[in-house]
């Protein structure tokens, strides 16, 4: 595995041909060449605002106003938007990078094969490059990859926080960073023109083209639900006939350690950020003469979106339906392939470890000897559910230097024991105005930053577990003694995963990869299948390792669900429900009946609201712009998970709840 | 094309109201019979004698005396029918090194004629030839005669010819020469009488299968060929009209009319070869269609012979409204309703200016847009053609080595516009060549406003030398393959109508789709490119040709076949037509019912049933069979 990989820092190692390297003649490498000449920036912008059918779509906004003022504001909205390009900016930032690269991280890694591959195979069609989103980093990385292997450095998608940055939105956009408003579906101007715009980039543009379909960086170390809006627009030059394919590759970027990890644990609490400002990122990038470790950047098969859609969509008669399920479907094969392509870290395994024994013994610290014992025994289990670990050498070594890595968190005492660290937290005096969460006491936020910060490298592993973890959950307090029939599990397996859709990304819970878990969790010795029954046989350390890890997560929403039942929640709003549930978690935090700090996770408690929203338990009315719970399914789900927790056994028809029998209904269609 | 056709000096200006006797009689009243008994009938000079072979080739396109050869690794044009004749090609040559990777030295030679015992046995319905004879109707059963018309011009077709022989099974056992409509109706009273299969023939030019025999058919086949049917029986005009037999080729029409003064102006690129007959069984589609229409616009009437009787309206009238106009079922029918025996077409006063253009454009979408914008003012020149890059550079490497006449197009484009150069890459570049027809005044006038839209789309004006040449290679070009197929290189050509907002789209997306399937394939060197040949008020007509080398391939014409089908699906995904003038045949069969619903493939079916209830008209084509569906 990891010969397949290829540290491109060895590359740079003398400081004296940096100047010569980013200097050097580039024949650049055309993502899409058509029979076109080459548009500029400027023409791209140009061309949109030229477009006849635009102003026809934006006119009536301007009914008044007119022509003029309708031409006007499409041309701020394009400034607004459009990319630019000064190679000369791009050859800098490549200096400027090479040194910072080769001063905070041991390796940058890049499966080096795959992407020639690609490479060579660009100039048919537009090429899109989908990484995933957990770092500011990623952008840079992505046009320094691309800049290296001479392919012309992609456009990509930023958000609007950069734009307030004075110097640094201008590299940005001279670098082909274009902007994008958040949530503008309802201003049909502007949406207007994004469109148009992205249809024009799309089609005449040779660099490969960058989005992150995860919509903002995930701060959970998790993959985000897939967004359909940008690639929605994408693959609409496709079925407009504008462009003969689109060719997606799927990108993970694993980080050793992401450098804006204590900034997500923070947001991940509800306490605010400093706003995104040119100061504060050169602030940051003291932060960098931290050791970060590895990255690992790991290019996916690229894969043909009309081969995708095959004959499935007619060119001439538009299915809206149809073509919106299709694009769900391509967005979340992105996301499992991006889930899949995930290269693990030496420190994801200790910090699963660690996480481990907090939850066994709350005790913060862990004996080295026995963390390199346990991280041994993790990594069989990584294999068995296929997830790549990148260690090199020795693993106590590996485990000693990812501790100095990943000091901000971590560190080894004199004793060789390995202790969590606590911040250092300065309340900023304004805290109160804007903030998301509750207010937490310092006692709550000196405790919690570490777990969730621990919690951020623990996450992207539980791709790999969740699965089996739900089945165990579930089972427990299905039947200790007695089997159970491979398809009651699987109906009480699907509830959960209804439950916890946006937090896993759970893009299939389809019976296939219910059955390969249930296979692997034999495999391990936990389960005995036989003639459709399964029984546990072994209640081992892996069956408590697994029910563990989705602890927190059960806890979260039995106490959104109590929450749920004891207020009215008529007159709130999503944000305030959520803050309340965080409240009312803090404590019971501080009361000690919950020990679990990540129950705190904004994030987490949003995906459940939302989970809860989708699964009919919260409803809007719109109309009224008030919220409802149906009654019945919220206190069998609430029932539901007291169960899960204490882990007792349900009385018997209590599977059969009203939520379970309408979607099972519904699976059977 | 050949270089007799009479330049526009040499023809006098016709006179409207010219009475004269040369030409068989104009009539007096409007008899509704196209052919008046006192009438001498008038045989012109045909090009193409009764044995075609002694003129044309027997496994190829064209003239025998009129190929490409190679001689010493260069490729030759031979014979003095084409300006391009009896002349090396050196850059042609390089040309096909560079894309298609052939090895001018490394030919492998086509089959040689069968002797007579290679030809498959005749199934002879005795009955009905001793009535043909009796009739004293010409026949032959002759191996090389029947085999010679058994094919139209497909790659499948030549394929068989020059390399594969063995897969040739199913011929026609007779061949018919009928001289006249009576003869017609004879042939098929007796066809229908003994069940006997009658194909008709005319010049064989077909690309769609359309002549060729089903192999499962089990009844004499007749292959009626049309040639002796190639009488003008009269010329009118005064309302421009011309009534001729339907084996009258082509090139034969119209130097009979231009040597009077008219033109039919029915130009498509076989028309030296194709008779008139075919080109209404086809539904066939000329050059200069922006002047002179398209063969239902010049078909004013026609007679169709079938087991039923003859189908034919009354009178020389300019326009009816008389139900749903018959002339439709006849044009298009593709053989499969009766033999189409005589017409009436309308004709034109040869026009006295004649003079071609042509027109650079940085890029084909700029070419696409101005060719929109020139139909969108209906201000078509006779013709306006659009190449892409790489026919334009495959037309470049077509010339002579230190020729004047012939110098590359970059040397004249430079000469006239050395200033605008600038910005024009020749990798993407694209020409669209013009021909104008018409009065001196009108023609400037055109020129003036084309030239202009032009230049608003980007593009420049490249001079008349390069616009004449590519009219003039488009004859040349049909002769490539036959040269190709002793290289390994297989080559066809296949065109679609599309409306305007779907043409850049139909155009990218073939390429894509032709690319991807080459690859598909392991095929390394292959060509695909495309024109825009025809304009309309709604759309175009884009023609592409195909070739590759099929190197390391076992079966080309099978994985050819493969990749135009993946190339038409994407055409009707993208919303282009089944065909703007090759016609249904066999090869496109299978896709008849859906283009025009499962009702109107009903209804042309009952037509069918009703017209020849036995079926002897059993070629198969349009309706896909069972067995493909
Ligand atoms: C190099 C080349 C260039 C071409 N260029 C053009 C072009 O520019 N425009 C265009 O439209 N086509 C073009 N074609 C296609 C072809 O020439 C036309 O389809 C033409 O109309 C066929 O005429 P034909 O006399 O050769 O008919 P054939 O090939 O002999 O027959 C074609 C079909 O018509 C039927 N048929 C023929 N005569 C009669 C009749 N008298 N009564 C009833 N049925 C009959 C036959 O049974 C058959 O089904 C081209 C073909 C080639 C090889």
């Amino acid at each position: 595995m990891a010969q397949k990989f290829r540290n491109i820092l060895e590359d740079f190692q003398k400081n004296d041909h940096d100047f010569l390297w980013i200097s050097r003649a580039i024949n650049f490498i055309k993502a899409y060449n058509q029979s076109r000449p080459h548009i500029s920036p400027n023409k791209l912008k140009k061309i949109v605002a030229k477009n006849s059918q635009l102003y026809d779509m934006v006119k009536e906004v301007f009914e008044d106003k007119g022509f003029w003022a309708a031409k006007q504001q499409i041309s701020e909205i394009l400034e607004e938007i459009g990319y630019a390009y000064d190679l000369a900016v791009v050859r800098w930032l490549g200096l400027f990078l090479i040194k910072m690269l080769r001063k905070s991280l041991s390796g940058l890694y890049i499966n080096e094969s795959m992407l020639k591959v690609i490479a060579s195979e660009m100039g048919n069609s537009p090429v899109i490059f989908v990484p995933t989103h957990r770092s500011y980093c990623d952008f840079i990385l992505m046009a320094f990859v691309c800049f290296k292997y001479n392919i012309h450095i992609p456009c990509v998608a930023a958000g609007m926080d950069f734009l307030s940055m004075k110097l640094m939105n201008k590299v940005l956009r001279n670098s082909k960073a274009f902007f994008m408003r958040r949530k503008f579906v309802d201003d049909h101007v502007y949406r207007s023109v994004f469109q148009e715009y992205i249809k024009a980039m799309i089609s005449y543009e040779e660099s490969p083209i960058e989005f992150f379909i995860e919509g903002t960086r995930s701060r959970t170390g998790k993959s985000l639900s897939p967004k359909f809006g940008f690639l929605s627009m994408v693959v609409e030059a496709y079925l407009t006939g504008d462009i003969p394919d689109l060719t997606i590759v799927p990108i993970n970027i694993s980080y050793d350690r992401i450098l804006e990890e204590q900034l997500f644990a923070y947001e991940l609490l509800g306490i605010p950020k400093p706003k995104e400002s040119t100061k504060g990122f050169f602030k940051a990038l003291k932060v960098l003469d931290e050791n970060y470790g590895n990255i690992l950047i790991n290019f996916g098969d690229a894969f043909s979106i009309r081969s995708f859609l095959d004959n499935q969509i007619n060119f001439r008669y538009r299915n809206q339906e149809n073509e919106t399920n299709k694009i769900k479907q391509i967005a979340f094969k992105i996301t499992e392939m991006q889930q899949s392509l995930q290269i693990y870290s030496c420190f994801n395994v200790l910090a699963l470890v660690l996480y481990d024994h907090i939850i066994r013994t709350h005790s913060h610290a862990l004996a080295l000897h026995e963390a390199v014992r346990s991280v041994n025994e993790l990594l069989f289990l990584f294999d068995l559910f296929c997830g790549t670990v990148f260690v090199e050498g020795d693993l106590e070594t590996s485990i000693k230097q990812s501790i100095i890595i990943h000091g901000s968190l971590v560190y080894l005492s004199s004793e060789n024991v390995i202790i969590l660290k606590k911040p250092k937290f300065k309340r900023h005096l304004n805290q109160s105005e804007n903030q998301e969460g509750c207010y937490l006491s310092d006692e709550i936020i000196e405790e919690g930053v570490p777990i969730v910060m621990l919690q951020i490298y623990v996450n992207p592993t539980l791709t790999l577990f969740i699965r089996s973890s739900i089945i165990l959950t579930v089972f427990e307090c299905l039947s200790k003694e007695i089997e159970v029939t491979i398809d009651l599990l699987y109906e009480n397996y699907q509830y959960i995963c209804d439950l916890f859709k946006h937090e896993f990304v759970l893009t299939s819970s389809n019976f296939q990869e219910y059955y390969d878990s249930l296979l692997k969790l034999a495999s391990l010795g936990i389960l005995e299948l036989h003639e459709g029954t399964i029984k546990i046989k072994n209640y081992n350390n892996v069956y408590i390792f697994l029910i563990n890890l989705l602890k927190p997560f059960i806890i979260s929403a039995n106490e959104f669900c109590k929450f749920l039942l004891e207020e009215d929640i008529t007159q709130k709003t999503q944000l305030q429900v959520v803050k309340e549930v965080q409240d009312k978690i803090s404590f019971k935090i501080i009361s000690g009946y919950i020990e679990e700090y990540y129950c705190l996770s904004l994030d987490l408690l949003s995906n459940i609201y939302n989970a809860l929203s989708e699964m009919k338990i919260i409803i809007r009315n719109k109309q009224k712009n008030m919220l409802f719970t149906n009654a019945e399914l919220l206190n069998d789900l609430n029932c539901y998970l007291c169960c899960l927790l204490k882990g007792r056994k349900m009385p018997y028809n209590f599977f059969k709840n009203s939520y379970l029998y309408n979607s099972i209904g519904k699976s059977k269609l | 094309m050949p270089k007799e056709v009479p330049s526009s000096k040499t023809i006098s200006k016709c006179d409207h109201n010219d009475n004269s006797k040369d030409v068989p009689d104009k009539r007096y009243d409007s008899d509704r019979s196209f052919k008046l008994p006192s009438v001498k009938i008038q045989k012109p000079f045909s090009a193409i004698p009764k044995k075609r072979t002694d003129v044309i080739k027997w496994n190829g396109w064209g003239y025998n005396d009129s190929k490409f050869v190679v001689k010493d690794g260069i490729i030759c044009f031979t014979g003095k029918r084409y300006p391009i004749g009896e002349l090396e090609l050196p850059y042609f040559t390089e040309w096909a090194k560079k894309l298609l990777n052939v090895d001018p030295f490394k030919i492998c030679l086509p089959c040689e004629i069968p002797f007579d015992d290679f030809f498959p046995k005749t199934i002879i319905n005795e009955d009905f030839l001793c009535e043909i004879m009796n009739l004293k109707i010409e026949h032959s059963v002759d191996g090389f005669e029947r085999l010679t018309r058994s094919h139209g011009q497909t790659l499948h077709d030549i394929y068989s010819l020059r390399r594969n022989m063995g897969s040739i099974h199913r011929i026609p056992d007779i061949v018919l020469w009928p001289c006249s409509h009576e003869d017609v109706m004879h042939i098929i009273a007796l066809a229908d009488k003994y069940n006997v299969v009658i194909i008709p023939y005319g010049g064989g030019t077909s690309v769609s299968g359309a002549v060729s025999c089903p192999e499962s058919e089990t009844r004499t086949i007749c292959s009626l060929d049309t040639s002796q049917m190639n009488n003008i029986l009269w010329l009118d005009k005064k309302n421009l009209l011309v009534c001729c037999q339907t084996g009258l080729v082509g090139q034969d029409l119209e130097s009979f009319l231009q040597e009077r003064g008219f033109t039919c102006g029915h130009e498509p690129d076989s028309y030296e070869f194709s008779t008139v007959g075919g080109w209404v069984a086809t539904r066939a589609s000329g050059m200069k269609k922006n002047v002179y229409g398209n063969i239902e616009d010049l078909l004013v009437n026609v007679k169709l012979v079938t087991p039923k009787g003859v189908l034919s309206k009354e009178g020389l009238y300019p326009r009816q409204s008389t139900g749903p106009d018959l002339n439709h079922i006849v044009l298009g029918s593709e053989g499969t309703l009766g033999v189409i025996t005589e017409v009436i077409l309308k004709i034109r006063p040869v026009a006295p200016i004649k003079k071609y253009g042509s027109i650079v454009f940085p890029y084909f979408d700029a070419g696409v847009a101005c060719m929109r914008e020139v139909a969108r003012q209906r201000c078509q020149p006779a013709s306006i053609r659009l190449m892409d890059n790489e026919q334009f550079q495959f037309g470049q490497s077509l010339r002579p080595k230190n020729s004047s006449y012939w110098s590359s197009f970059t040397e004249n484009f430079k000469k006239a516009y050395l200033k605008h150069i600038k910005g024009f890459d020749l990798n993407l570049i694209c020409v669209a060549t013009l021909l104008f027809e018409g009065e001196k005044d009108q023609v400037e006038q055109q020129e003036t406003l084309i030239y202009k839209i032009a230049r608003d789309c980007g593009g420049i004006p490249a001079g008349e030398n390069n616009g004449e040449r590519g009219y003039m290679l488009t004859f040349v070009i049909a002769y490539i393959r036959d040269l190709g197929l002793d290289f390994n290189i297989v080559a066809e050509s296949f065109e679609t109508s599309v409306p305007w907002d779907r043409t850049l789209t139909v155009c990218r997306n073939v390429k894509y789709i032709v690319g991807k399937k080459c690859k598909e394939f392991g095929i390394k060197y292959f060509l695909i490119s495309h024109r825009v040949t025809q304009t309309y008020d709604c759309g175009s007509c884009v023609y592409f040709y195909f070739a590759f080398n099929w190197e390391g391939l076992s079966d080309p014409v099978a994985t050819y076949g493969e990749i135009e089908s993946a190339a038409r699906e994407e055409i009707l995904r993208c919303g282009g037509s089944l065909s703007h003038h090759h016609g249904i045949g066999k090869l496109r069969a299978r896709w008849y019912p859906k283009q025009v619903s499962q009702l109107g493939a009903n209804l042309y079916s009952a037509t069918k049933k009703y017209l020849d209830p036995n079926n002897i008209f059993a070629c198969q084509n349009l309706l896909p069979l069972k067995s493909n569906l």
